[in-house]
């Protein structure tokens, strides 16, 4: 009874977040749709149009190719930065790496930024090749930054951000450079790297879909390894953790998950930061549990950030990264004035 | 047996060595025909088990689960334990007295607790071979002998073969039934504890001045410093 009640609740808790979120999020904007009218909408297109339509037809044409796609698209982003966030806080063993704080992010979008420059193809096609340039930039990043850092055999929290925060201004750097030598019609393209706001339609959600459901899923599996990995690499490789390939294979994954975020949402800090902390602090720090609810919670999270950006300054809206940001930057401080003595960690 | 030798001999180094952390190792280290060094960790973690010394890693963990990732060897990739792996884990639990202890934090336990644990967890292996460094660091009167004779009484009856790095030469004595004498990296003398502590060898040993005499009870060698006083 107590595995159900340890193992069932948080599940749901999380679900339900994300459903309300959800909903939420596709519900407000310019024009309001009662929550009531949007779910006979989804019915509707489940059971092909077999209820009776008492709601103006371009309701669905609000929520169906400029709503929904949106808010699929930040539920992805957002589980694909908390999971890859609270991946790369075990492997580090430091409460505060985040893709956006370690660099990864910036390095990510730094190979996105690189790739659309070189003329890149405006098409899906196109649109399924900017994560693996995300992706090697997010690679190389995250191993120039592990290796500055490391001290010994640790990585200390002074040093990751120290080396995340120059690796990361570095990397931003090239990418303005890369931006201002652009023509105009690619850096539209690119503009979305820096303000955060994301490419519209269901196509980077299509291109997006493949890539993060194969990370996110590798990633919930890696929970047994994450959390040996918290005794040290020794003790680690002593209950018969294979530990450099365990390393290798989630580095790649959290990166690659962390890389197909930037490259279809931009930039956007702190998500993988708070998200896993909250659940950490609530729920323990398994991360055969961690993992799975990180997801969901990112995602709900993100959307929540999306509506908030929406709506502040209606019909105006602001980048999702600000909202991230004001909200994940106290928060910050707050982790690292306690990160001495905490024990969740 | 036990591991002795004085500081910066090579003891946590050898048993780093043994249990395979160290990759610059020359040799080989069989058991039953098979070389330990070149097994994957996963099999070498079903032979061989590890106490170590550093302790505070970990910490968020709970004592239940840190034990059960001494199963980790025997459980499937998903790292889901089974029916078996929770009775191990609570035997040996049982064994160290520290069933009590099943839902607290590691971080929040004393020295002598967290020892007991990270021992629990490696009689979780289930491992014919139990490398101990230094188990009694930092461990009062009480939980030394606690611990040595835990580890003594488990090693006769679960027959394991046990090797562990420690100081005190007096519970060297009482405790282990061969000892090994490491002196700059290399056996200086390997046999029964009355062979291997005299007072020649561990005064060489040690560069400092001792004296043997015989404990009143069990008839044990008991080394005492044997320096003038000024």
């Amino acid at each position: 009874m107590t595995i159900v009640k340890k193992t069932l609740s948080p599940l749901w808790v999380n679900l339900s977040l994300l459903l309300l979120a959800i909903v939420l999020n596709v519900a407000v904007g310019a024009v309001f749709i009662p929550p009531g009218t949007l779910l006979k909408i989804f019915a509707n297109e489940v059971f092909a149009g077999e209820l009776l339509v008492d709601w103006p037809a371009h309701f669905e044409t609000i929520i169906m190719s400029i709503r929904l796609p949106h808010a699929v698209l930040m539920l992805i982003t957002g589980s694909a930065l908390a999971a890859s966030g609270a991946a790369y806080q075990g492997l580090f063993r430091n409460p505060l790496a985040d893709p956006y704080l370690i660099g990864v992010a910036s390095g990510a979008g730094l190979g996105a930024v690189a790739a659309l420059s070189i003329q890149w193809p405006q098409d899906l096609a196109g649109y399924y090749y900017i994560p693996i340039a995300a992706f090697i930039g997010a690679v190389i990043t995250v191993v120039v930054v592990y290796n500055l850092a490391k001290v010994g055999k640790m990585v200390p929290l002074t040093t990751l951000i120290l080396a995340g925060v120059a690796v990361g201004a570095f990397t931003s750097a090239l990418t303005s450079f890369l931006m201002l030598r652009s023509n105009e019609q690619i850096l539209r393209a690119i503009s979305f790297l820096l303000g955060g706001s994301p490419m519209a339609g269901w196509n980077p959600v299509l291109a997006a879909l493949p890539y993060v459901v194969i990370g996110l899923g590798i990633l919930s599996f890696s929970g047994h390894a994450l959390n040996l990995l918290q005794f040290g690499e020794d003790q680690a490789k002593q209950l018969g953790l294979s530990v450099e390939k365990a390393k290798a294979f989630i580095i790649i994954v959290a990166s690659l998950t962390t890389a197909v975020a930037v490259a279809f949402s931009g930039v956007i800090g702190f998500i993988g930061l708070i998200v896993p902390h909250i659940i950490r602090m609530v729920w323990g720090p398994d991360y055969r549990k961690l993992i799975p609810l990180s997801i969901l919670a990112g995602g709900s999270a993100l959307l929540i950030a999306d509506l908030i950006a929406r709506w502040v300054l209606a019909p105006q809206a602001l980048p999702v990264g600000i909202v991230t940001a004001l909200a994940g930057a106290p928060f910050f401080l707050w982790i690292l004035r306690r990160a001495k003595s905490e024990v969740f960690w | 047996m036990a591991l002795i030798g004085p500081n910066g001999a090579g003891k946590t180094t050898l048993i780093r060595g043994i249990s395979g952390i160290l990759d610059c190792i020359k040799g080989s280290i069989t058991y039953e025909g098979v070389d330990l060094l070149k097994l994957a960790p996963i099999d070498r973690a079903r032979i061989l088990a590890v106490v170590p010394q550093s302790r505070a890693l970990g910490g968020a963990f709970t004592v239940e689960q840190t034990v059960m990732m001494g199963r980790t060897a025997h459980m499937n990739w998903l790292g889901k334990p089974g029916e078996g792996d929770e009775e191990i884990v609570w035997a040996s639990l049982e064994k160290t007295n520290t069933t009590g202890l099943a839902d607290r934090r590691i971080a929040e336990l004393s020295g002598g607790e967290q020892q007991r644990v990270l021992l629990a967890r490696a009689l979780a292996q289930d491992t014919p071979l139990l490398l101990l460094d230094e188990p009694t660091n930092h461990l009062d009167l009480k939980h030394r002998s606690t611990i040595l004779s835990l580890v003594a009484k488990l090693a006769k009856e679960n027959n394991l073969a046990v090797l562990m790095a420690i100081h005190d030469l007096n519970l060297v004595s009482i405790y282990s039934e061969r000892v090994v004498l490491l002196v700059d990296g290399k056996v200086k003398a390997l046999g029964k504890s009355e062979d291997v502590l005299t007072t020649e060898l561990i005064s060489d040993a040690y560069q400092t001045q001792i004296k043997v005499i015989s404990h009143p009870d069990y008839r044990v060698p008991i080394i005492l410093p044997d320096q003038e006083l000024d």
